[in-house]
């Protein structure tokens, strides 16, 4: 039964701060000011968050995740399941491993209204109903109650909060920042043996990456004592004089993937919060060391009881004296160098219980604070701390991510790497085995030559593997405690699940959660596999472990999202426009003026007289090649073979599905020599299909392709009086309609440019010229133009009344007016899809749709021109179209593509599909407004609301 | 700056003459540079106006090779910037996957910088100091300025016309 306790001390009053230690990482003449809990309070610099709050006497940090009981250290390090705090905006910092920094307002996680009093408590008292898998069987019906269920479960979530600051943009936002790394040999530990390995490999010519958790490397060496200090000073003075050696701390290699493909998460870099690395490493070289576990008994989660790691780094690093009366339970030296440590910071060390010699702990007593502890042979002793040193984990998640598989070594009490791993992925230190720090370091050593070596292409002989050192097999005691202290867990849950029939250990996992929490497993899952163990009857072996997948280290979102990379295009004349007040529109990646002012009056303007737009985002490739009728052939659902020289033809574009992917004019330019037109969003997509073709289809087309869409400035002069005012500027070209007739393209030389492309199409409806001119002579043309059409009545015109005319003459856009189900037949273009071609993309699919015609049961759909009974009312696209306009029918039949009031027509007019039955010409169909309203709508013969015939365009 | 493209066939007598081999850059005497960033394609940057020269000499190299060759001149399509200091390619690391550390002076890349395609060719400086071409399409030129300067904020990058 777990101990639960019924008050809270407040803090103590008093310093812990112990006599200067031979390696403490403390600035003793630097004092940081911050706040806990709301109260002031002062750290060193060099502290931890954790360390400077456990410096002035507290001992509880959070609560727990479920029974919200008093945490306090157990691990002293960034895995602490205990010490996640809130500071200021962030939530779920690793208190015992974030430096502390002035002005820091801390405050504690899972607690409410305060860490000593808090009302979720409670859980502790019904914590017998509260088992592994309690939401699952109650939560899970009646579903309608789920609504309700969530509302009140939110308020037990654990963890910090991120501040909803709404539209709020002006807070000091923190920067996340993103880099490529490339070395020869990435070392993911910074403990002497990786430092070791790192040297090694660097002696060899290899560049080294040294990546390293905690803020200073040195491992276990920074905690130790004066010997080891010595040796690590040696280390740390090796490695900082390698030029090719690399080092970060405070990150973490939190991923491995295929051939070395890491993530290493920097943490604190001095510019951004976190910067994610993407690594490329010819050979990783794994050393983090191992990870002290904890033993599982009764009330060992109270504040004082804590691992031997804790204890020496509290005292070593920080000076802080972790508790006044001690006793430590030990399986191993490790135990009994932490009693010597206490002992030497003044801490009475009153009892040390060795395992080895048939002790136990059965029972930890206290609230908020150890008081006293059970022992095996019955006795009771009276202390504030207790301190285990039981056996360690190999955390081999780097390992088990290149595909290895951790085997258990029942000699030495815990899962160690297997031998599954590829070449080019070592193991170094005491996850490769045991030994005295001169042999580790020898074995790194050897390890950092020999990756060094695979770096540069050689098989060099790997080293001998280290030997294991034999251990106690400890992981619970006669009492039942708790398992995983991130989701408090306990043997008990493991037990039950695995009654249950949770036998496996992934099920129990999942079932339990054990091993899912802040920690990751790296302190639980050797325990839990083996309290499975024994209710199963099995051996850990048998049991087998989970397998770490990535990331090692938590992530931030924030880190994942990183620096944005955003492309934004522009085009030459973009100055001009936003000197002009245009309003801008966001079209893909390009910036486009949407309007100068009044879009209606631009419309006007170009219907009256002459407009000018910017058309430069148009996607432009130009084909050369004696094949590139065959390629146009294939592409376009229409005849290519005899465009004349001179002549520009419209073309679509289908998927290997029939469904319409884009369109466009090309040009026939010259002797094999063409220039394609795509839509401003496709042009990315198309020239990636024709190189596609080219490479891989028809690798033996004589054909070359280049992109020109950034080489020309492209401007639309639209109107009646189009033509006079190109022919203002234009040299060198006969612009009469006999000469120069529609769809044709022409050469000339405009404003003094030469080598400008002049076509006549007609995207707006009316007599219009697009020219495309020398991108770095795009402004000056486009200033021209303006100048010299003043008379005229030239304006500009933007994106909107461009596509008010477009629609006005019934023009449909790919994406806006189809989606990913049109087909060309359904968009209307039968009469261009030429199904006699021998080939092209989409004909197979539809012929197949032709065949399929007269098929009364599919309920086809179809574009038709739209005009809403009502000329003043604009349906919002996307509206449904329903079946009849006296009553409200249920029967969607279609629904509105394109929707604008024309101020030519003056009244509302649109595009939109609709059921074929319903597609002649004069149906009333209804749409269904947002407000639920019907409207009905008229079927009109043509796509073009305006001039069908085309007369003005071909003027 | 004139630019030129130049579509060959890879292993052919224009491949010879232009003499450059793929993802590599060689300046010329006369100030141009060559460089060959995809296997069938050469990318040729000249003093400012001698496009049209460029343009015509190599069409008429490509006469009587029999080869299928296409010059084009791209001088008003293509942004070009250069990037210059020690800290070039750690400066680049944070926005360009490629490891320049591996790519000696002369190299010509091709890759996606910052989500733009760009050319990236190393041209030290006279007295050895990193230096690195970056060319793309002229529309993205703006915001890769931009984003340079931000990712170089923390190498003291300074801007110059």
């Amino acid at each position: 039964m777990i101990n639960v306790p019924r008050r809270l001390r407040p803090p103590a009053p008093t310093s812990t701060r112990v006599a200067v230690r031979p390696g403490e990482v403390i600035d003793r003449a630097a004092p940081l000011a911050f706040r806990w809990e709301g109260r002031p309070y002062t750290g060193l610099a060099g502290d931890t968050i954790v360390s400077a709050l456990a410096a002035s006497g507290v001992d509880v940090f959070s609560r727990s995740l479920k029974y919200h009981r008093p945490r306090g250290v157990l691990t002293a390090s960034f895995h602490d399941p205990g010490c996640l705090v809130q500071v200021g905006d962030e939530p779920n910092v690793r208190g015992a491993h974030r430096s502390l920094a002035a002005g820091m307002d801390v405050r504690p996680q899972n607690a409410w209204p305060s860490l000593r009093f808090d009302v979720k408590a409670v859980n502790q008292t019904v914590g017998r109903f509260l088992g592994a898998g309690f939401y699952y069987k109650t939560f899970m019906k009646p579903e309608r109650l789920w609504p309700a269920y969530e509302a009140v479960l939110k308020r037990f979530a654990a963890g910090g909060v991120i501040p909803d600051r709404g539209p709020d943009e002006t807070y000091d936002k923190p920067i996340y920042d993103k880099r490529y790394v490339h070395v020869d040999v990435m070392v993911a530990g910074g403990g002497p043996a990786g430092m070791a390995a790192a040297i090694a490999a660097a002696d060899a010519g290899a560049r080294v990456m040294l990546v390293e958790e905690e803020p200073e490397l040195g491992g276990h060496l920074r905690y130790a004592g004066k010997a080891e200090l010595d040796l690590l000073g040696q280390l740390r003075r090796s490695v900082a004089g390698h030029a090719n050696i690399e080092v970060l701390v405070d990150s973490v290699v939190a991923a491995r993937y295929d051939d070395n493909w890491m993530a290493v998460l920097q943490r604190s870099h001095r510019l951004a919060r976190e910067r994610l690395i993407k690594a490329r490493a010819r050979t990783l070289v794994v050393t983090p060391g191992l990870i002290e576990r904890p033993y599982v008994f009764a009330g060992n989660d109270i504040p004082g009881v804590m691992l031997s790691t804790a204890a020496r780094r509290l005292v070593n690093l920080w000076a802080v004296a972790p508790g006044e009366r001690a006793v430590v339970f030990t399986a191993n030296a490790d135990g009994e160098e932490a009693a010597a440590v206490l002992d030497d910071a003044g801490v009475d060390v009153v009892r040390v219980v060795d395992a080895r010699r048939g002790g136990d702990v059965v029972r930890a007593k206290g609230g908020a604070r150890l008081e006293a502890v059970e022992l095996g042979d019955g006795s009771t002793v009276e202390c504030d701390l207790l301190v285990t040193a039981t056996g360690w984990t190999a955390p081999t998640s780097l390992l088990n991510m290149a595909g290895d598989r951790p085997v258990y070594d029942p000699r030495a009490a815990r899962f160690v790497p297997g031998d599954r791993r590829p070449a080019t992925v070592l193991a170094a230190g005491g996850l490769a085995g045991d030994g005295t720090i001169d042999e580790l370091i020898a074995h790194a050593e050897a390890v950092g030559t020999a990756a060094a070596g695979r770096a540069a292409g050689r098989t060099p002989t790997a080293p001998d593997p280290l030997p294991r050192a034999e251990h106690p097999a400890l992981f619970r005691s006669s009492t039942h405690g708790l398992v995983d202290f991130s989701e408090d867990v306990s043997s008990k849950d493991l037990l039950a699940a695995a009654k249950e029939g949770y036998e496996s250990v992934e099920l129990l996992k999942r079932f339990t959660t054990v091993t899912m929490g802040s920690a990751q497993g790296k302190l639980e899952t050797v325990n839990a596999v083996a309290i499975l163990a024994e209710a199963t009857g099995r051996t850990i072996d048998e049991t087998g472990t989970t397998i770490w997948r990535p990331p090692y280290a938590p992530l931030s979102l924030g880190a994942l999202a990183g620096r944005q990379f955003e492309p934004v295009r522009y085009s030459p004349m973009h100055p001009w426009h936003e000197a002009h007040g245009a309003v801008p529109l966001v079209a893909g990646q390009w910036i486009r003026p949407d309007n100068y002012g009044n879009p209606a009056e631009e419309v006007r303007n170009v219907r009256r007289a002459v407009g000018i737009i910017d058309v430069t985002p148009l996607g432009k490739i130009d084909l050369r090649g004696p094949d590139v009728p065959k390629l146009l052939n294939l592409l376009y659902v229409n005849k290519w073979s005899k465009l004349a020289e001179g002549a520009v033809r419209y073309g679509v574009m289908c998927a290997e599905d029939g469904v319409v992917f884009d369109d466009g004019v090309t040009g026939h330019l010259g002797p094999d020599h063409y220039l394609m037109s795509t839509t401003s969003s496709g042009a990315e997509s198309v020239l990636t299909l024709l190189e596609h073709i080219l490479a891989t289809d028809h690798p033996d087309w004589r054909i070359h392709l280049t992109p020109m869409t950034g080489e020309y400035a492209s401007i639309n002069i639209a109107g009646p009086h189009s033509r006079t005012l190109l022919g203002r500027l234009a040299e060198d070209v006969d612009l009469t309609p006999e000469a120069f007739p529609y769809m044709h393209v022409r050469t000339a030389t405009i404003a003094g440019v030469p080598n400008c492309l002049a076509w006549r199409l007609g995207f707006t409806g009316e007599l219009s010229f697009e020219i495309h001119v020398p991108a770095d002579r795009g402004l000056d043309v486009w200033q021209a133009l303006l100048d010299t059409g003043h008379d005229l009545g030239a304006a500009p015109f933007g994106v909107e009344a461009q596509r008010i005319m477009r629609l006005e003459k019934g023009h449909f856009i790919v994406g806006q007016d189809t989606d990913g189900l049109t087909q060309a037949n359904a968009a209307g273009l039968d009469w261009l899809v030429k199904l006699d071609k021998p080939d092209f993309i989409g004909l197979p699919e539809l012929v197949w749709a032709k065949e399929r015609e007269n098929d009364t049961n599919r309920d086809r759909q179809r574009l038709v021109g739209l005009q809403p009974v009502d000329p003043t009312l604009v349906p919002p696209e996307a509206c449904q179209l329903v079946e009849g306009h006296l009553v409200d029918s249920q029967r969607i039949v279609g629904r509105i593509t394109s929707s604008r009031f024309s101020p030519t027509l003056e009244r509302s007019i649109g595009l939109g599909f609709v059921a074929e039955r319903l597609s002649a010409a004069g149906t009333v169909v209804a749409v269904r407004l947002e407000d639920g309203t019907l409207t009905p709508v008229t079927v009109m013969a043509h796509h073009a609301h305006f001039d069908p015939e085309g007369t003005r365009l071909r003027g | 700056m004139a630019k030129v493209l130049v579509h060959a066939p890879p292993t052919g007598r224009l491949a010879e003459q232009l003499g450059v081999p793929f993802g590599q850059s060689r300046l010329d005497d006369d100030g141009t540079l060559v460089l060959r960033v995809r296997p069938a394609q050469w990318l040729l940057f000249a003093a400012a106006g001698r496009g049209p020269e460029l343009v015509q000499h190599w069409r008429h190299a490509a006469e009587g090779t029999g080869e299928f060759v296409s010059v084009v001149d791209v001088t008003a399509g293509r942004s070009l910037l250069r990037l210059s200091g020690d800290t070039g390619p750690a400066l680049l690391a944070k926005i360009c996957a490629l490891d320049l550390d591996a790519a000696p002076d002369g190299s010509a890349l091709r890759s996606s910088v910052a989500k733009v395609n760009a050319e990236i060719v190393r041209s030290d400086e006279t007295d050895g100091r990193r230096s690195y071409l970056l060319a793309c399409d002229r529309s993205y030129g703006q915001y890769l300025v931009g984003v340079l300067a931000g990712a170089g904020a923390e190498f003291s990058l300074a801007t110059t016309a």
